[in-house]
């Protein structure tokens, strides 16, 4: 069963004709954590906040662990925990404070494991959230969210704004809470490096639509970068069909030949590439997530001389 | 109700400095009494100070909270900390409700609390300068709800900046416009007579509000249960649950408006009191409760003859001309008033279609008015003071002809023309100023020298009230047992027609003769008069009444007189009337009906006109019953047709 589900999910405001969110379907598998990636203004809070219940879609329907969430989101919240993008508990309310309130709405609640995870944070439980940094009320935000042993953890954007030592923190709270009870996890953030790390399966938002939603190790092993030199043609940039056999998310042409981005990457489709006549000094290499995503979220697909 | 404790017991918490802040306002007037200025009336001041700091902090506190609690985390996006809890959409709602009222009302109770647990019981008495009753007490929690529910809303109009705002504004200016008219409409229709009220006006207002304030509540429930964090959605959802509220509010309270005063004669239950008749013609005015209405009456005036009618949004103060083909009265013109100032209205009553015309003239004070014998003019007396008369060749835009300003008088004051140019001003005593003392002029206005000039002086102490024949000719003058005839210019006395008569009326007759009742020993008596004798020619015993009604003359010479046994207007009483048709040439009873009574009484009482003499006029043929029906007798056949009611 699918601990996150989205339905055709149409996300429109006010008289904007172009939705936010534009028929989305995806899914979570239990123990999965899945990166949400996208541009600013992607709609990526805006489906958060779908999947949480805190917004009724103009269209389609979310459920979280089986259950529509718009319509039992109460109950469903005793198994969740979030950190949202925005702080956004009462700033007069110390952490401690905070920890006492939940307790009293929550079916179990783990207070201690809050404040011993503000120790190891560093963070003081006295101090009135509205007086923290905001890195501290991410981290204020993450060991409430995990006091409740929460099925499903949703992050959005948690270590937005935050320096590498507070995201470092965070990140390894979060692998640790991971190792040790194989929660869900909905992130999104723009730590893709951080999120790497992590993620086992990925989704990206662009213009509304999610174009892309694999697992991680299979969206690794299809993107490569390829660079070669070009001596079919006495012009560098005319370079002619050797690409032919591969989807090319991006082309570059350099001083030194040419450098490509190609999305179904084959040991033997390269084997076959650099047998091809011109096509000189072929490598390729494996793409980080963070350049993955800039590959296809970042411009439009074409060939482009650097 | 855990997540609603929670919710209300955080908000609390938050906010407990306020708490301290007002237990200590309430303690600074203790120490009035050491303040030199204030000794002696210490503990007043002290009393005030308490009530007003309190009173400022049930009203300023609801206010600002309502504007800030909700709308404050919807605005600033921190409602999704309770949204991302397990909490009901109604924890939320109902947790940030309960704690405002309570950090509100608690706020309030605190400052008072120190006066209160110093003065004991006695800080409740208003006699000894204390805090009076604890009824305000009682209320602060309803008042301080409403204050919190409307500083929501418009706060969550203004701050949530969503489109819906527009239609916030219109919606709100056309329901307040609706509710108010209609119930102005039902007001003035009587379907909530305060005078016949079972339950306190409190209790009503808390009624009318109640509505109000469960519309608000679902509004603001609805706004955080289906916008959630959403802004936009939550203000959509407010408004929308609030306007369509609203409307299930107003559309019927609109819809009991028309239909309450869509009533037409024929839903007339009962006629009350009695009918006013126009002098000529089958016009009469007449009102009544109306049928499945409540308490609404209506008035209107209506032909006997056809059914023809005009509804008269007004207190039924008719003037007639002469022919009875025309009628003018006042229409409301105040929101909430019922008395009879507002705009004239004029109609020709001898049209296929009557309809009336309303002048632009308007008065703001209640005022005599009569019209002329031809209906051309119209006069009144404002203030009694400005006796004004206007040409009505253009009804809806009469124009002045003459305004006089009139000595001062110890005694009202009525009207009545004599000729189209000639205008008198009687003196008037009422019931309930029988003492007045000092003079009381007849005045006599010439229209076309605009001369107005005394014709008779009364001392107000002995002024009897008086009535004008329909000639204005003479006038009779009535005070307790004492009926008089005198000259219709000067008041001069012509003949005393009766001083042994309880409750003496009387009717001109045709043929110059008049007619008297009255009881005397237990008895109904009929005297009959010529004008030119000083006693009567003829006394009729009509048999044991303790009251008698005068009618007119129902056919040549033959004059309807009903006899009741009992002197009060009850159903025993109602059903008990006899009518007799006496023949005053010889004094012959020709027979009886059993629960008929004139419906024209005696003129309606404002009315210092009487019915012209006239044998078998329509009016004369006109008859209550018990049920308070309007019948039409046929003399001849005794026959009786019911024209409206009859269902009380």
């Amino acid at each position: 069963m699918s601990v996150v589900e989205a339905r055709r999910l149409l996300v429109r405001y006010g008289g904007n004709p172009k939705p936010t969110l534009e028929e989305i379907s995806f899914s979570i598998p239990r123990g999965s954590v899945y990166a949400l990636l996208g541009r600013n203004g992607a709609g990526k809070s805006s489906l958060v906040r779908c999947l949480l219940g805190q917004q009724k879609p103009a269209a389609g329907s979310c459920f979280l662990l089986g259950e529509d969430v718009w319509k039992n989101r109460a109950r469903l919240m005793a198994k969740v925990g979030v950190v949202p993008e925005d702080p956004d508990a009462p700033p007069s309310m110390t952490a401690r404070q905070l920890s006492a309130f939940c307790a009293k709405v929550y079916p179990s609640w783990d207070a201690p494991s809050v404040e011993a995870r503000l120790a190891r944070f560093g963070v003081p439980a006295g101090t009135p959230y509205g007086s923290l940094s905001k890195g501290q009320r991410a981290l204020v935000a993450l060991a409430l969210s995990l006091a409740s042993s929460p099925e499903l953890l949703v992050l959005d954007d948690p270590t937005l704004g935050l320096d590498a030592v507070a995201r470092r923190a965070f990140f390894e709270e979060l692998v640790g809470e991971l190792a040790d009870r194989g929660t869900t996890v909905l992130l999104t953030s723009h730590d893709l490096a951080g999120v790497e790390s992590m993620a086992t399966r990925v989704g990206m938002l662009k213009g509304g639509r999610l174009i892309l939603d694999e697992d991680l190790e299979t969206l690794k092993g299809r993107f490569r970068r390829l660079r070669y030199a070009n001596e079919a043609t006495e012009d560098p940039t005319n370079y002619g069909q050797e690409l032919s056999d591969f989807d090319a998310v991006r082309v570059k042409v350099r001083g030194w030949g040419i450098e490509a981005v190609v999305s179904n990457y084959g040991d033997e489709s390269f084997a076959k590439f650099t047998a091809l006549e011109g096509v000189m000094d072929a490598e390729a290499s494996a793409l980080s997530l963070e350049e993955i995503f800039l590959a296809v979220v970042g411009e439009p697909a074409g060939k482009e001389r650097a | 109700m855990k997540g609603t404790l929670a919710v209300a017991a955080r908000e609390i918490a938050e906010r407990k400095l306020l708490f301290l802040g007002a237990l200590v306002a309430g303690l600074l007037p203790l120490g009035f009494p050491l303040l030199p200025v204030l000794r002696g009336n210490s503990r007043d001041a002290r009393s005030v100070a308490v009530l007003l700091l309190a009173a400022t902090i049930a009203v300023a506190f609801p206010l600002v909270l309502g504007a800030t609690i909700l709308v404050g985390d919807i605005a600033q996006k921190r409602l999704g900390f309770y949204f991302s809890r397990p909490l009901p959409a109604a924890s939320i709602w109902a947790g940030k409700l309960l704690g405002s009222l309570l950090i509100s009302v608690g706020c309030a109770f605190l400052a008072a609390a120190p006066v209160i647990f110093v003065e004991g019981e006695s800080a409740f008495s208003s006699d000894t300068g204390g805090l009076g009753s604890r009824g305000p007490l009682v209320l602060a929690l309803p008042g301080v709800l409403v204050l919190f529910l409307l500083a929501h809303v418009v706060a969550s109009m203004a701050r949530l900046r969503s489109a819906w705002i527009v239609l916030d504004f219109i919606l709100a200016v056309v329901f307040a416009v609706a509710i108010a008219l209609s119930l102005r409409s039902l007001f003035l229709a009587g379907v909530w007579d305060l005078d016949e009220m079972k339950h306190p006006p409190e209790t009503i207002a808390w009624w009318l509000t109640a509505p109000i304030i469960a519309a608000l509540l679902a509004a603001s429930y609805v706004q955080v249960a289906d916008g959630r964090t959403d802004a936009r959605r939550s203000h959509g959802a407010l408004s929308a649950t609030l306007w369509g509220l609203m409307a299930l509010l107003a559309l019927p309270l609109a819809g009991l408006a028309w239909w309450v005063n869509a009533a037409t004669p024929k839903d007339v239950i009962a006629i009350e009191g009695g009918i006013q008749s126009a002098p000529r013609g089958s016009w009469v005015v007449l009102a009544g409760k109306v049928r499945s209405r409540g308490a609404a009456g209506a008035v209107f005036l209506y032909d006997t003859a056809s059914g023809r009618y005009v509804k008269l949004h007004g207190s039924g103060e008719v003037a007639f001309s002469a022919d009875g083909a025309r009628a003018a009265w006042f229409e409301e013109k105040g929101f909430f008033e019922r008395k009879r100032n507002g705009a004239l209205q004029i109609a020709s009553l001898d049209s296929a279609k009557p309809v009336s015309i309303g002048s632009d003239l308007q008065t703001d004070a209640w005022m005599p008015f009569v019209l002329s014998p031809s209906g051309r003019r119209f006069a009144a007396l404002e203030g009694d003071k400005v006796l004004s008369v206007y040409d009505l060749a253009d009804p809806a835009h009469p124009k002045q002809l003459v305004a006089v300003k009139l000595p001062a008088s110890a005694v009202s004051r009525r009207l009545s023309f004599s000729g189209e140019s000639s205008l008198r001003v009687l003196p008037m005593i009422f019931r309930n100023d029988p003492g007045a003392t000092g003079n009381a002029e007849m005045l006599e206005l010439d229209i076309p020298s605009k001369k107005i000039q005394p014709t008779g002086r009364f001392d107000s102490a002995v002024l009897p009230r008086l009535r004008a024949s329909a000639d204005g000719s003479r006038l009779i003058g009535v005070r307790e047992t004492r009926l008089t005839l005198r000259d219709g210019r000067t008041g001069a006395l012509l003949a005393v027609l009766s001083e042994d008569l309880e409750n003496p009326r009387l009717r001109f007759l045709s043929g110059g003769r008049i007619a008297v009742t009255g009881v005397a020993d237990g008895k109904g008596i009929l005297k009959i008069f010529l004008e030119s004798e000083r006693t009567p020619s003829r006394a009729i015993e009509l048999g044991p009444a303790a009251n008698v009604v005068l009618g007119g003359e129902i056919a040549p010479g033959r004059v309807a007189v009903a006899l009741n046994p009992f002197r009060s207007n009850d159903e025993t009483a109602r059903k008990a009337w006899k009518l007799a048709v006496v023949d005053v040439t010889d004094g012959n009873v020709d027979s009886h009906f059993s629960g008929l009574v004139p419906a024209d009484r005696f003129s309606w009482w404002f009315s210092p006109i009487l019915s012209p003499a006239e044998a078998g006029s329509p009016a004369s043929k006109l008859f209550l019953d018990a049920d308070g029906a309007l019948v039409r007798l046929d003399p001849a056949s005794g026959k009786q047709e019911i024209l409206l009611g009859g269902k009380r």
